[in-house]
C-alpha cells in the first residue's frame, strides 16, 4: 500500500509544484484529468499497484486525500 | 538467437471510394457525426464491394511473392489475422492458398480474439515460431484481410469509417529488413468495463486504455533498452485520432511523432491499416536508416500490442508508393482468378 507521503511525492512530480498537501485540490494544483491519469500510471508502474477497478472515477478524486482514500479502499477490499 | 526482421510488405488498397456524404445519404450517419468526420479530414474511405475477401488475400500474397521473389517452399508459416469473418463457411481458404501458391511447407492458421491487435500479435507469433522451430532461411507471412459485408461494420461514429483492404508482410532472419527488437501485449479485463464517464465531462474518454497504453510502451522500450526520445515515429492503427492526441500528451511527446495521416486516406481497416501505414511510411520516406520506431495497435476493449523496430540500412520496399502498389495489386488480381 502506498503511504500518503509517497502519493504526495508522485503528485509533486506530475504537477511540478512543491507545495502539495493531502488536502490540496488537483484543480488548485493546475491538474486536469490527463494529469490525474499520469498519477495513476506512476502508481501502477513505479509502486507496482493495481489501482484501477470498476469503481474508479476521476471526478470523485477532488483532493490528494480523496485519491489516497480510494487507494486505501482498494487495499482493504483486497484484504477483506 | 537470430534477429527477426520485417522483410517487406504488399498492400491492396481498393480504388473504389465510399464518401462520407454518400454514407450520410444512406442514413448510416447522423449530421453531427458527418460534421465530425469532415472536421477530421475524413471525406471517403477505400472500399471494394465486388471482390471477395479470399481474392483480396490472393492478390496481396501474389504481389508479395512476386515483388520480393520469395520461394514458396521457404514459407513455413502463414498467419491470418482478421476481425470480420468474410469467408464462406464452406470454403477452406488455407487449403486454397496452399494449392494456389505451392505453400506445401506452410502451417496456416488464423490469429483472432485480440480485435484490431491481431495483426501485431500475428507478427510476434510468426517471429517466435521462426526463432524456435524453423531454419535460417525460413519465412513467416502475416496476411490480413478485412471486408465489410454489412453496413453496420463500417460504422465508427464521427471518428472513422471502416474501409476494405488486405495486406501481407513477411518476416525472417535474413540480412535485410527492419529489425523487430521487442514486443509486448496487454489485455486487461479492467478495460472491458464501460460506463466510467458518469458525469460526461471526462477529457480522457476511457482512462484505463491510457494507463495501459503508456505502461505497455514503457515496458517495451525498457526491454529494447531505449527511451521514448529515441523513437522517431509511432506507427499506430487507424482509430479515433483523439486517442493518439491524448497519448502524445501523456507521453509528453510532440503530436506529429504519431503517424495518423493514414486514417483520412484508407479509413479504419481493422487488421490491415497498420500494415498500410507501415507501407506508406516507407513510400513517404518518413524514416531514415537506423531510425527506431514503434508499431502500436489498440483494439476495442483495450487490447494493446506494441513492437519496437529499427529501420534497416537497406530500407526494404520503399521505392514504390502506395498508389503504385495498388495498381500492381490490381494487375496481379486480373491474372489470378482461381480462388
Amino acid at each position: 500500500m502506498v503511504s500518503k507521503e509517497q502519493l504526495i511525492e508522485v503528485v509533486k512530480r506530475v504537477c511540478g509544484k512543491e507545495e502539495v498537501e493531502a488536502e490540496s485540490a488537483f484543480e488548485t494544483l493546475g491538474m486536469d484529468s490527463t494529469n490525474i491519469v499520469e498519477v495513476l500510471i506512476e502508481l501502477e508502474m513505479v509502486l507496482d499497484m493495481d489501482i484501477l477497478d470498476a469503481n474508479v472515477n476521476l471526478y470523485e478524486m477532488v483532493t490528494v486525500a480523496d485519491m489516497y482514500n480510494y487507494l486505501a479502499s482498494l487495499t482493504s477490499a483486497a484484504e477483506g | 538467437m537470430s534477429e527477426m526482421r520485417i522483410g517487406g510488405a504488399s498492400v491492396y488498397c481498393p480504388r473504389g471510394r465510399l464518401t462520407a456524404e454518400a454514407w450520410l445519404g444512406q442514413g448510416q450517419l447522423s449530421h453531427e457525426e458527418y460534421e465530425q468526420l469532415k472536421q477530421a479530414g475524413i471525406r471517403s474511405v477505400a472500399v471494394d464491394d465486388e471482390t471477395p475477401a479470399p481474392r483480396m488475400m490472393e492478390r496481396v500474397m501474389e504481389q508479395l511473392l512476386v515483388k520480393h521473389r520469395l520461394p514458396p517452399e521457404r514459407i513455413k508459416y502463414v498467419l491470418v489475422p482478421y476481425l470480420y469473418y468474410s469467408f464462406p463457411w464452406t470454403m477452406n481458404v488455407f487449403a486454397a492458398m496452399r494449392e494456389r501458391f505451392g505453400l506445401e511447407q506452410a502451417l496456416c492458421f488464423s490469429v483472432r480474439d485480440l480485435l484490431c491487435s491481431n495483426v501485431l500479435m500475428a507478427m510476434h507469433i510468426g517471429s517466435k515460431l521462426l526463432e524456435r522451430f524453423a531454419g535460417p532461411d525460413d519465412l513467416a507471412v502475416v496476411l490480413a484481410v478485412e471486408k465489410c459485408l454489412l453496413p453496420d461494420q463500417r460504422f465508427g461514429g464521427g471518428h472513422f469509417i471502416t474501409g476494405d483492404g488486405a495486406a501481407a508482410v513477411f518476416i525472417g532472419s535474413g540480412p535485410r529488413g527492419d529489425k523487430l527488437l521487442a514486443f509486448r501485449s496487454a489485455a486487461d479485463l479492467r478495460t472491458l468495463q464501460q460506463g466510467k464517464m458518469r458525469d460526461g465531462r471526462d477529457e480522457v474518454p476511457d482512462y484505463f486504455y491510457y494507463v495501459n497504453l503508456v505502461k505497455t510502451i514503457r515496458f517495451v522500450l525498457s526491454e529494447a533498452q531505449l527511451e521514448i526520445e529515441d523513437i522517431r515515429l509511432i506507427i499506430p492503427n487507424n482509430i479515433a485520432v483523439e486517442t493518439w492526441t491524448l497519448l502524445a500528451k501523456l507521453m509528453k511527446i510532440e503530436r506529429d511523432r504519431i503517424y495518423t495521416e493514414g486514417l483520412a486516406d484508407s479509413g479504419h481497416i481493422n487488421n490491415c491499416d497498420l500494415l498500410h501505414n507501415w507501407q506508406r511510411i516507407g513510400a513517404e520516406g518518413l524514416l531514415a536508416a537506423g531510425d527506431y520506431y514503434l508499431l502500436l495497435t489498440l483494439g476495442s476493449g483495450g487490447v494493446i500490442c506494441c513492437a519496437v523496430c529499427q529501420r534497416d540500412r537497406a530500407v526494404p520496399d520503399t521505392a514504390s508508393g502506395a498508389q503504385e502498389l495498388c495498381a500492381e495489386g490490381a494487375e496481379a488480381f486480373q491474372g489470378s482468378e482461381r480462388l
